[in-house]
C-alpha cells in the first residue's frame, strides 16, 4: 500500500481551511446580512415593516407626532401632540382625514391616527407573547412526544387531533366566551390555539430527525437521552420554530382581530384595530376612513409577517436557497 | 497454552423485527466469540442481518425491532442484564461502533469538535479544555493534519474519507476494548478505502482491540481478519480460519461468494453470479434458507432442518449436510 493514496487529502483540507480564513476578515456581519437582504427583497420589506411597527409600538402615541405628515404644520398645531388614542372630542365626529387629523376621526372624534399607531402596540404584544408563548411550549411538548413514542405520543397526539378538529375561529369563540374579555385572556386563548399545531409539526420534524444516523451514532458512543434531545436533536428542529413564529405571529394578530371585531377581545378603551373596523361598521360607506385605516394596518403587518416568514424559511432551509 | 477467555460472547442470539402482524427474524440464533486483539468478519449479502447482529451486541435494536432470546457477554458481564445506565457507560467507553455512512453519522449542526469532545464528556469528568485536548489527540492519531482547525468546521466542510476518520476518530477516542465496524469503507472510493483500511489495520496492531468488522467486501476481509463468520438469512452458516474459509470454503453459500469476486487476473469471462435473491425473513420455513439457491442441495436439505454448525474437514465449521469436498 503506497503512501500516496492513503494520504488523507492534504490539498483538500488546506483548501477549505484557507477558504475559511480568507471569508472572515473580508466579509463582516453587515455585508452578509446586505447580501441576504438583497438576495431577499420581499422579506426585507417584511422586516422593514415590521420593525416599523415594532418602534411605533413600543414608543407609543406620543411618535404619532414625529411622524411627518404634516411637516412644520405639527409645530404649530401642537394639539395632535397631546392626542392620545382615548382624547374623546379631540376632533369633530367622523372627520375625513386633514392636516390635523391625517386619518380622521372616529364617531366620538377621536383622532384615528393615535388608535392606529396604539393599535400597533396592543397587536404586537398580544401577538409577540401568545406565539413565543405557544410555540415554545408546543415545540417542547411536540419533540418529547416525537422522541417518547409509545403511548405517550399516541395520548399527546390524539388530543392534539381533537383539539385541532375545530376550526380555529369556532374555539377562539368557545375559550373566550367562557373567559371574561382582556389583554391576558386573549393572549392566553391565542397562546393555547398556537400550541397545538406547533405539537404536531414539530412532533413530526422530531420523529423524522430521530430516525438519522447521528443519533444512533450518539447512541452508540454513550450519550443520554437528554444530551441526544437538547444537544442533537433540538438544534436540527429550532429553526423550524422561528419558522413558526414568524408564519403564527402574522395568524394571531389576525385572530385577536377577528376576536375584537367579533367583542370578545380587547375591552374598552384600548384600541384595537379589529374592533375599529367593528365599531366603523355602521358608519360605512359613508365615512370609510374609520375602517380603512385600522385595515390597511391589519393587511400589511399580516403580509409583512407572512413575507418574512417565507424569507426566514428559504434563507434555513439551503435547498431553498438561490430558487426563484 | 490454554485459549485466552473470550472479551465477546455471543449465545443463541434471536433478533425480530416485528410490524403490521409479519415477523422478520433477522437475526436467528447466532453463536460467536470474539478474543482480545482479534478481528473478525462477518460477511454476507445486504440484508443478512449483519447490521442488526452489531447493534444488538450494543443493545441498540430499537422498534420495531426486540431480542427475543440469547445473551451477549461482555469481559464476562451480560450486556442484556445490565441496566440502561450501565449499558450506555459501556457504550463508547468499552466498546463503540463505527458507522457505514459518515456523513449521516456525524450531526449536520454540531462542530467536529463538539462531536469529538461529547464521547469523552459523556464518559469521564473533564473541563473542556481537557476534552478538547484529547479530542485534538484523538483526531491527529488518525493522521487527520492541523486538528485543531479541523474542530471547528462542520461535517458538510469535510471529505468523505475526512468524516469517516472523524468518526474513526471518535469511536476510538476513549481507546476501547471492542470495535464495531459496520462497513467502514463501503461509502468510500477505492483510494480512500485503500487508506481507512491502514488506519484500521495499525489500529488493530497498535490497540489491541478486538474488532468485529461487518462488511460485505470480501477484500475488507482479507486485509483485516483473522477469523470468517459468514451469516445468510439471520444465521451463521460457516465460521472458521479467515485463510481456511477463503482458500477452502465449506459451506456452499461461502463458495459461491468467493466464485462472485470479480477478478482481473480471469480475462473475459462473465461473472459467476448467486441465482436468485435472498429469502423473505418475514417467511423462512426453517429448512436451510439457502435452498432454493444452492446448487449442491441433496434430500436432506428438503426434509430436515437447517442443520447446526459442524466441524468440516478443512478445519471451520459449517452448517449443511453437502459441504464442499476437497480431495487431500
Amino acid at each position: 500500500m503506497s503512501t500516496d493514496t492513503s494520504a488523507i487529502h492534504p490539498a483538500g483540507i488546506e483548501q477549505i481551511l484557507a477558504a475559511e480564513q480568507e471569508l472572515r476578515p473580508r466579509s463582516s456581519t453587515t455585508r452578509k446580512l446586505l447580501h441576504v437582504a438583497r438576495d431577499n427583497p420581499l422579506g426585507t420589506f417584511g422586516l422593514i415593516v415590521i420593525v416599523a411597527l415594532l418602534v411605533v409600538g413600543t414608543f407609543g402615541p406620543g411618535l404619532a407626532v414625529s411622524i411627518p405628515f404634516g411637516g412644520p404644520q405639527i409645530v404649530e398645531t401642537p394639539r395632535l401632540t397631546s392626542h392620545a388614542y382615548d382624547d374623546i372630542g379631540v376632533g369633530t365626529k367622523n372627520e375625513d382625514p386633514s392636516q390635523a387629523h391625517p386619518f380622521g376621526t372616529d364617531k366620538v372624534g377621536r383622532d384615528m391616527l393615535a388608535r392606529v399607531v396604539a393599535g400597533a402596540r396592543i397587536s404586537m404584544l398580544v401577538g409577540f407573547i401568545s406565539v413565543v408563548g405557544g410555540i415554545a411550549i408546543g415545540m417542547l411538548i411536540g419533540i418529547f412526544s416525537g422522541y417518547s413514542g409509545g403511548w405517550v405520543d399516541s395520548v399527546i397526539q390524539r388530543t392534539v387531533d381533537s383539539v385541532i378538529a375545530f376550526p380555529g375561529l369556532v374555539l377562539l369563540l368557545i375559550l373566550m366566551s367562557v373567559f371574561k374579555p382582556s389583554m391576558t385572556t386573549v393572549t392566553l386563548v391565542i397562546m393555547l390555539i398556537t400550541v397545538f399545531p406547533t405539537i404536531r409539526i414539530s412532533r413530526g420534524a422530531t420523529l423524522s430527525e430521530r430516525n438519522n444516523q447521528y443519533v444512533e451514532a450518539a447512541k452508540s458512543i454513550g450519550a443520554s437521552s437528554n444530551r441526544i434531545l437538547f444537544r442533537h436533536l433540538a438544534p436540527n428542529i429550532l429553526p423550524l420554530g422561528i419558522v413558526l413564529m414568524t408564519t403564527s405571529l402574522g395568524a394571531a394578530i389576525l385572530a385577536e382581530s377577528a376576536l375584537s371585531f367579533l367583542g370578545l377581545g380587547i375591552p374598552e378603551p384600548n384600541p384595537s384595530w379589529g374592533r375599529d373596523i367593528s365599531d366603523a361598521r355602521n358608519t360605512q360607506p359613508i365615512h370609510v376612513w374609520w375602517a380603512l385605516f385600522p385595515g390597511i394596518a391589519i393587511s400589511l403587518t399580516v403580509l409583512a409577517f407572512n413575507l418574512l416568514g417565507d424569507a426566514i424559511r428559504d434563507i434555513a432551509d439551503p435547498r431553498l436557497r438561490g430558487s426563484r | 497454552m490454554t485459549p485466552p477467555p473470550p472479551l465477546l460472547q455471543v449465545e443463541g442470539l434471536h433478533v425480530v423485527y416485528r410490524e403490521r402482524g409479519r415477523a422478520s427474524r433477522a437475526v436467528g440464533g447466532v453463536d460467536l466469540s470474539l478474543s482480545a486483539g482479534e478481528t473478525l468478519a462477518v460477511v454476507g449479502e445486504s440484508g443478512c442481518g449483519k447490521t442488526t447482529l452489531g447493534l444488538a451486541i450494543l443493545g441498540l435494536v430499537s422498534r420495531p425491532g426486540n431480542i427475543d432470546a440469547g445473551g451477549v457477554l461482555f469481559a464476562g458481564r451480560d450486556l442484556r442484564a445490565l441496566s440502561p445506565d450501565d449499558l450506555r457507560r459501556i457504550r463508547g467507553r468499552d466498546i463503540s461502533m463505527i458507522f457505514q455512512d459518515a456523513a449521516a453519522g456525524l450531526n449536520p449542526v454540531l462542530s467536529v469538535g463538539t462531536q469529538v469532545e461529547e464521547i469523552v464528556r459523556a464518559h469521564r469528568s473533564v473541563s473542556k479544555r481537557e476534552a478538547r485536548d484529547l479530542a485534538e489527540t484523538a483526531l491527529r492519531r488518525q493522521g487527520l493534519p492541523a486538528p485543531e482547525r479541523l474542530l471547528s468546521l462542520y461535517p458538510f466542510q469535510l471529505s468523505g474519507g475526512m468524516a469517516q476518520r472523524v468518526m474513526i476518530a471518535i469511536a476510538t477516542a476513549l481507546q476501547p476494548r471492542l470495535i464495531i465496524a459496520d462497513e467502514p469503507t463501503s461509502h468510500l472510493d477505492v483510494t480512500v478505502q485503500a487508506g481507512i483500511l491502514r488506519e484500521l489495520q495499525e489500529l488493530k496492531r497498535g490497540s489491541g482491540a478486538a474488532m468485529l468488522l461487518i462488511t460485505h467486501d470480501l477484500g475488507v476481509v482479507a486485509r483485516l481478519a483473522d477469523r470468517v463468520a459468514v451469516m445468510y438469512a439471520g444465521r451463521i452458516v460457516e465460521s472458521g480460519d479467515a485463510t481456511t474459509v477463503f482458500s477452502r470454503p465449506s459451506h456452499p453459500y461461502t463458495a459461491a461468494l468467493l466464485a462472485a469476486r470479480p477478478r482481473i487476473d480471469a480475462g473475459d469471462v462473465p461473472l459467476a453470479a448467486i441465482r436468485g435473491a435472498p429469502p423473505d425473513l418475514a417467511s423462512l420455513t426453517g429448512l436451510c434458507a439457502f435452498l432454493p439457491r444452492c446448487s449442491k442441495a441433496v434430500t436432506a436439505c428438503r426434509a430436515d432442518p437447517w442443520p447446526q454448525l459442524a466441524g468440516q474437514p478443512s478445519g471451520s465449521a459449517a452448517a449443511c449436510f453437502n459441504p464442499m469436498y476437497y480431495a487431500g
